[in-house]
């Protein structure tokens, strides 16, 4: 098909007429003849310009092919496919020969070449190459850019050639996405080809993720799971360290394929740790993805505050919880709220309950709803009962109450009164009332017997049941004082008359100054506690011997009091008794039965725990959680949520009394660090939430600031102080939604970020302890990650164009129904045959032989 | 310097070939005619001859002559390059990138006083010359030299594009042009090569874009919203502009406000009143050169109220008392009679939840499944579970478990679910057994295969919070997906997408992923066997808005039309024609017998 670009220029076809015209009037000696020759042939010449100059064009159906051949040489493709894949080229080139081509050679940048021997002489360059990106004669291999690779192609095919990109790829894309260059593609007919690359080191390992929790806290137990790649069944080794200290290392058996594998480590110290995770596997032929480096913001150890009620015996739980790596501070008061605010759990443990101020119950209360603290509330007989904590603000809190279960009905109690010469007067008075007001406190089922002893016992009350105890008072007031004090003898008795006694309970009250003779006491005393035998000690004024009281008190499981006045015996002997026989004291060997399994206890084998020695009776309330109980069935070990806190109360206690044998017990330290860690504060804020993340090349780091009632904070611009390898520069973050803010860096030379907030303006210091920093590491490139090629991918290219998957040349050269015009301009012919035409006329015009032949 | 096939040993032996041959022609002697005439005449023609001129000298201008046409003919045939590069070759590159949408004080966008002066260069074209047109948002995939009627009509067919990284194939750098032009704005194209010829676009004007909009649920406080709105006065004049958010006529909200140059503010509207559904943002101001970044497109997802029918046996559920704290939740107690007489299509709850109570047909709505048994309906199976199990969570990254673990939850004894690829899995017994399962779908279910009061679900801190999630999750639409015009990607569970006017959109799949293309902004929404997607196209980015980043000169200072006159022309075109009259003139010089 002809076409004419510029028909004006035929306008000059008038010129011909006047060419004519002229050669009429010429004045030369040409012959007609010869005058008519030479004027054809000069007028050829001018219509050939002529026409030339109209620019004709004639338009064609072809099938030449144009075809460009985009060879991936990224990490992930195997050296010998790239070979395998220009010798392809080389064959099919010289085989089919098409009209136009060329090769574009690509990786994370690309190379345009027009041999296979100019693609030869490309450097490829690894990861960490100094090669700019924008040199033509490198091609860096740490990233694939199909998109940017094809879109090159599409732009070199030309217009009017039957259109085809062969595609040498494993279809593994890093950056950019191919499938957005379909519909470009597909509007321009071209047809993609693509062959599937064979993978590069696919029998690699590789890290493939690494996730810590949100929240972690020097020296705790911290779960990380590590997702690795395995190409074959087989064992690795994880190690995690900072800076240069290893903090755990670990084998582990993997499957072929992705693994999620769960390592525990501590971390040795608080704030931005970077971190080293490492993976060695044996015959891994790249090491470099066996590493991904990332930090974390670990906040400092749990703080804990621990008051108990007898003093000394703190070292316990203290020692536990210090070497599970709590920072444990042990105090005789609560302080004052904002103090308490500053830790992360209370422990309350036998405290007695006119120890702690009603203002300080209140601020318990608010540091357990509303701050979210934790309380653990440990028993003992300054608890229970009601001059503990019943219908006490403390009692609000606790997940049970001290209500009291059934009285005890199996109780032998013994009252062993001194009635030595120095009792004589008010003292053996007060003594026989006290005596008797502990009788007042038995029922007919409980067992009670008196024991007096000066340098040798007698006993004016045998042991039986309280039948009558108006017989039994009788008996005690004939006590009189006489003689010298003899505590031995009298236990000794004591002894005899409970240890063959059928009842859980055996209880004794000793009543003395501790003047004695000296005597194998801790021996007799320990035998009676193997007996289940109690002893309880009344100490009479300061003259005597205290410290044996104490010690006989201690030996026997008891409780010691000192009586400086005579008329407090009886209300000594009747608190004591209250505690024997009250209903929420239950001294006996306890088994701890699990009832409810819950986290906090996993791991901690309770079959091997000894028993317990005694516990305060509660009731659970209802919306509250049982998790251990006694044999009997009674709450052991209760818990709830309060307000924003939670709390638990283990009616037993944490100390060598109840819990003697506990705390040799090797899962004593595990049971405590377990159950605190499950109380503690939470981590982090309500109202401050400031994260890093990586989004390829740029660091992003998000603020969300909110009120202390859940609005958000609006209009401000935190500023962040950041690092970015040697350089420390000041930025603003950028409201982006309602109370967020948000600053993107990118990274530098494959630096990490580092961001902390900086207290100015409406930032306080609280935010900014609240958000601690953040460390965002650069990824290691993606294209390091070998598993295999994405077919998918390649076959939905290679679908969506027309094209096929690893066709054969022929097919790839066929033209099949494709054609596309093309253009062929006319002009050079014109003007050759202007030229021609115009070189005969001056051979005619000029030759002797024309002149005789055209002459008339 | 003009060169011939840049001068190679060709032409140079057709060059001299040529000259020789005209040479040789020359040296031909015509004959010489013996005729018998009149003396007079003899004399006459002394005088006349010792008035002209030798002929010598005609036989050398004639030469001359022959070999200028000669030459020329030759030249033009081969057509000569100008300093290596093709004379009859024109590359031209067009920006079409968004910010060439602004209108200048002409009236006229940027674009269009550059495709206009285009348009003139081409015509100021000799016809013979190729015109390379390449766009700067790749439209013309394949660029390549063609006719000048071909680029007019490549011209016609280009668009403003949507891409904010204007792409040049670098094949460009290297094309054979002896002439190559540039029409830009320079805002995003950034710098321009040295051998071009810029025609700068540009021209500084008002311009007031949304660069964000988002929408948030106030944490403390369920039932209020705010909507956050940045906007950018990307001009060097202080702008009075008016934002408004609406979602209805009656549902509106406005607020006037002063920008000074170059500045970006952001505002916060208490959006409380709005309900879930779209939500169009404006900015108007009677200057605005730029329209495109005017209007932006939201959605909210949360509904404002939900009303839940919680079906038991119990007046004393502590599911009620904690979905009735639930601030946006309306609940309703339903005995099972009451549900079961409730006729399809005459339902009037948003979600409903079943404490223990088997339904015995598929609920119309979302619904909560507490103690699911065999005599439930079902679309999945069960077994029972004989033991006392500790649940972990098996599904973290679901919304419903998000931020809450139920590691503490014990249930004594329920149902197990068999696992399939309709159900997601949220919790699993530790000794095995999946015991809670989402059923995603248009309408949603979540099942529990265990009453509350055989296990310690009720005590756990999380569990309200799992009630609250799982709500969320049944009645609340997914995000909103916010994406930029050109191509975007979709789930590839979508199955069809509207432009809000209802134009179905074409998709194709690949790779796991849903496509579509689209130039225009505003809502779209997909359809997945989940439920519906919402995917607002928007413009919201800075650099859209920023159209006055441009160091290149003004349009008023700079010359926007290239008129190249006589070096519009190639020299082969010009050869050709300096031949034309060359050929004329030799032949009225031969026949006035000046030459020979």
């Amino acid at each position: 098909m002809l076409s004419i670009e510029n028909p004006h220029a035929l306008w000059l076809l008038l010129l011909l007429p006047l060419l004519w015209w002229l050669s009429l009037k010429t004045k030369t000696t040409l012959g007609r003849r010869h005058l008519r020759l030479v004027s054809i042939l000069r007028g050829l010449a001018i219509l050939a310009v002529i026409v030339g100059l109209a620019q004709p064009i004639i338009r064609y159906a072809s099938q030449d092919v144009s075809v460009i051949y985009a060879v991936d040489v990224s990490r992930s493709v195997a050296a010998d496919f790239i070979d395998k894949a220009l010798n392809w080229i080389d064959a099919v080139e010289e085989r089919h020969d098409p009209a136009r081509s060329k090769l574009v050679i690509f990786g994370k940048n690309r190379a345009v070449v027009s041999s296979t021997q100019e693609a030869r002489a490309i450097t490829i360059a690894d990861l960490g190459s100094d090669a700019p990106l924008n040199d033509s004669g490198y091609v860096e291999q740490s990233g694939t850019n199909l998109q940017d690779a094809i879109d090159e192609s599409l732009a070199l095919l030309g217009s009017d050639y039957i259109k085809r990109v062969v595609l040498f790829s494993d279809g593994n894309q890093t950056t950019g996405s191919l499938l957005d260059l379909v519909q470009s593609a597909q509007r321009s007919d071209v047809r993609i080809f693509p062959m599937v690359a064979e993978s590069a080191q696919v029998e690699d390992a590789w890290i493939s993720n690494v996730k810590f929790p949100d929240r972690l806290r020097e020296l705790e137990p911290t779960t990380v799971l590590i997702s690795v790649y395995s190409p074959e069944k087989t064992t690795i080794e994880i190690s995690i360290s900072t800076d240069g200290r290893s903090i755990a290392n670990q084998e582990y058996p993997v499957d072929r394929g992705f693994n999620d594998v769960q390592m525990n480590i501590k971390f040795p110290e608080f704030g931005l740790i970077p971190l080293d995770v490492s993976m060695n596997v044996d015959n891994d032929p790249y090491l470099e993805n066996n590493r991904s480096r990332m930090s974390a913001w670990v906040e400092k150890k749990a703080r804990v505050l621990y008051l108990e009620g007898i003093s000394g015996a703190s070292s316990y739980l203290s020692e536990a919880l210090s070497d599970s790596g709590f920072e444990v501070i042990v105090q005789d008061l609560i302080p004052k709220y904002d103090e308490l605010k500053s830790y992360d759990a209370l422990i309350l443990s036998d405290v007695l309950a006119d120890a702690i101020s009603s203002n300080s119950m209140k601020d318990i209360k608010r540091y357990v709803k509303d701050f979210g603290g934790g309380l653990i509330f440990a028993g003992g007989e300054n608890t229970f009962g009601d001059d503990g904590y019943s219908n006490s603000i403390i009692e609000d809190i606790l997940p049970a109450s001290f209500q009291a279960q059934e009285k005890r009905k199996d109780i032998a109690l013994v009252i062993a009164i001194d009635r030595s010469y120095s009792m004589k007067g008010r003292k053996i008075e007060y003594a026989k009332e006290a005596a008797r007001a502990s009788l007042d406190l038995l029922e007919e089922q409980h067992y009670f017997g008196v024991v007096a002893f000066d340098s040798q016992p007698y006993v004016p009350v045998p042991v039986e049941q309280v039948k009558s105890k108006r017989k039994a008072e009788a008996l005690i007031s004939r006590i009189q004082a006489s003689g010298q004090t003899n505590i031995y003898p009298a236990l000794g008795i004591v002894y005899r008359l409970l240890k063959d006694l059928d009842v859980p309970t055996k209880h004794v009250i000793l009543l003395s100054d501790g003047d004695t003779a000296p005597a194998e006491y801790e021996r007799l005393v320990k035998r009676m506690r193997d007996s289940n035998i109690v002893i309880s000690t009344v100490t009479i004024g300061e003259g005597g011997n205290p410290g044996l009281m104490r010690q006989l008190s201690s030996w026997g499981g008891g409780r010691n009091y000192l009586a400086l006045s005579a008329e407090s015996i009886p209300q000594i002997f009747t608190e004591e008794t209250k505690k024997v026989v009250g209903t929420s004291l239950v001294e006996e060997p306890i088994l701890t039965v699990m009832k409810q399994a819950i986290g906090s206890l996993s791991g901690v084998d309770l079959q091997t725990a000894p028993p317990l020695k005694g516990h305060i009776a509660v009731k659970p309330k209802d919306t509250a959680e049982t998790i251990l109980v006694t044999q009997q069935g009674a709450p052991l070990l209760t818990r709830w949520q309060y307000g924003l806190g939670k709390t638990i109360f283990f009616t037993s206690d944490v100390k060598n009394r109840w819990s003697a044998d506990w705390v040799q017990w090797e899962g004593y330290g595990k049971f405590w660090s377990q159950l605190t860690r499950g109380v503690l504060k939470q981590l982090g804020s309500t109202t401050v939430f400031f994260d890093g993340e990586r989004q390829g090349d740029v660091a992003i780091f998000n603020l969300t600031l909110l009120t202390e009632d859940g609005n958000y904070r609006n209009g401000l611009v935190p500023e962040l102080n950041l690092s970015v390898g040697q350089e420390v520069r000041v930025a603003n973050m950028s409201q982006i939604a309602p109370g967020q803010y948000q600053l993107v860096v990118p990274f530098k030379e494959q630096q990490p970020v580092s961001a902390t907030l900086l207290a100015k303006g409406d930032i306080s210091d609280d935010v900014v302890d609240m958000a601690g920093s953040r460390s965002v590491f650069p990824s290691f490139p993606a294209e390091y990650r070998f598993s295999g090629p994405n077919l998918e991918l390649l076959s939905a290219v290679a679908l969506s164009t027309g094209g096929g998957l690893d066709a054969r040349a022929d097919q790839v050269f066929a033209p099949g129904d494709d054609t596309v015009q093309k253009r062929f301009a006319l002009w050079p012919i014109l003007m050759i045959l202007a030229l021609v035409a115009y070189l005969v006329e001056i051979f005619v015009r000029r030759s002797s032989f024309a002149w005789e032949r055209l002459s008339d | 310097m003009i060169t011939f096939f840049a001068s190679s040993p060709l032409f140079s032996f057709l060059l001299a070939g040529l000259i020789g041959t005209v040479i040789l022609l020359y040296l031909l002697r015509p004959p010489v005619l013996n005729r018998l005439i009149s003396s007079n005449i003899i004399w006459k023609r002394v005088i006349g001859s010792s008035r002209l001129i030798s002929e010598r000298w005609r036989w050398w201008l004639s030469l001359l002559l022959a070999l200028l046409i000669a030459i020329l003919l030759l030249s033009a045939a081969l057509r000569p390059s100008v300093n290596g590069q093709a004379d009859d070759r024109t590359l031209i590159i067009l920006d079409n990138s968004p910010s060439m949408e602004a209108l200048t004080q002409t009236g006229l966008s940027r674009y269009n006083v550059a495709k206009d002066s285009v348009m003139k260069l081409l015509a100021s074209l000799s016809k013979d010359v190729q015109v390379m047109l390449v766009d700067t948002q790749r439209q013309i995939t394949t660029p390549s030299f063609s006719s000048i009627s071909d680029t007019l009509e490549m011209l016609e067919q280009l668009t403003i594009g949507n891409s904010l990284e204007p792409l040049v194939p670098s094949q460009v750098a290297t094309v054979d042009a002896s002439k190559k032009f540039i029409y830009t704005d320079g805002v995003l194209i950034g710098g321009v090569p040295e051998d071009f010829t810029l025609v700068s676009v540009f021209q500084s004007v008002p311009n007031v874009g949304i660069t964000r909009l988002s929408f948030a649920t106030v944490p403390g406080d369920a039932k209020r919203r705010q909507a956050f709105v940045e906007v950018v006065n990307a001009g060097s004049d202080s702008q009075v502009v008016e934002i408004e958010l609406a979602q209805t006529e009656s549902r509106t909200l406005a607020r006037r406000v002063d920008l000074r140059p170059y500045e970006k503010a952001t505002y916060i509207f208490d959006a409380t009143k709005f309900e879930s559904g779209p939500v169009k943002a404006a900015v108007f101001s009677s200057t605005d050169r730029f329209k495109a970044d005017d209007t932006a497109f939201g959605y909210i997802t949360e509904k404002k109220q939900v009303r839940v029918g919680l079906v038991a046996n119990t007046q004393d559920s502590k599911l009620f008392t904690l979905l009735n704290l639930m601030p946006r939740v309306v609940v309703s107690r339903l005995t099972p009679t009451e549900y079961a007489a409730i006729k399809p299509g005459e339902m009037s709850f948003d979600a409903l939840v079943f404490d223990g109570i088997p339904a015995e047909r598929k609920p119309t709505v979302p619904s909560i499944f507490f103690g699911v048994d065999s005599s439930t309906w079902l679309d999945v199976s069960v077994t029972p579970i004989r033991s006392s199990q500790l649940a972990v969570n098996k599904n973290t990254a679901h919304p419903i478990l998000r931020n809450i673990s139920m590691a503490d939850l014990l249930v004594e004894t329920g149902f197990a679910f068999g696992v399939s690829d309709d159900v997601r899995t949220l919790l699993e017994a530790e000794g095995g057994g999946v015991l809670a399962v989402a059923v995603p779908g248009a309408v949603k279910n979540i099942m529990l295969g265990f009453d509350l009061d055989k296990s310690n679900l009720t005590f756990l801190a999380d569990f309200p919070i799992l009630l609250s999630n799982s709500i969320t999750w049944l009645v609340d639409e997914p995000p909103i997906l916010s994406v930029n015009p050109g191509v975007v990607t979709l789930p590839g569970d979508v199955t069809k997408i509207y432009r809000i006017d209802g134009v179905d959109m074409p998709l194709w799949f690949a790779d796991g992923k849903a496509y579509f293309h689209t130039q225009e902004t505003g809502l779209y929404t997909a359809f997945t066997p989940n439920g519906p997607l919402r995917v607002s196209v928007s413009q919201l980015d800075r650099r859209f808005s920023d159209i006055n980043l441009s160091k290149l000169p003004s349009l008023e200072s700079s010359q926007n039309i290239v008129n190249p006159g006589l070096t519009g022309y190639s020299l082969a075109f010009l050869a050709g024609a300096l031949t034309l009259i060359l050929l004329m003139l030799d032949w009225y010089l031969y026949h006035r017998r000046i030459t020979q």
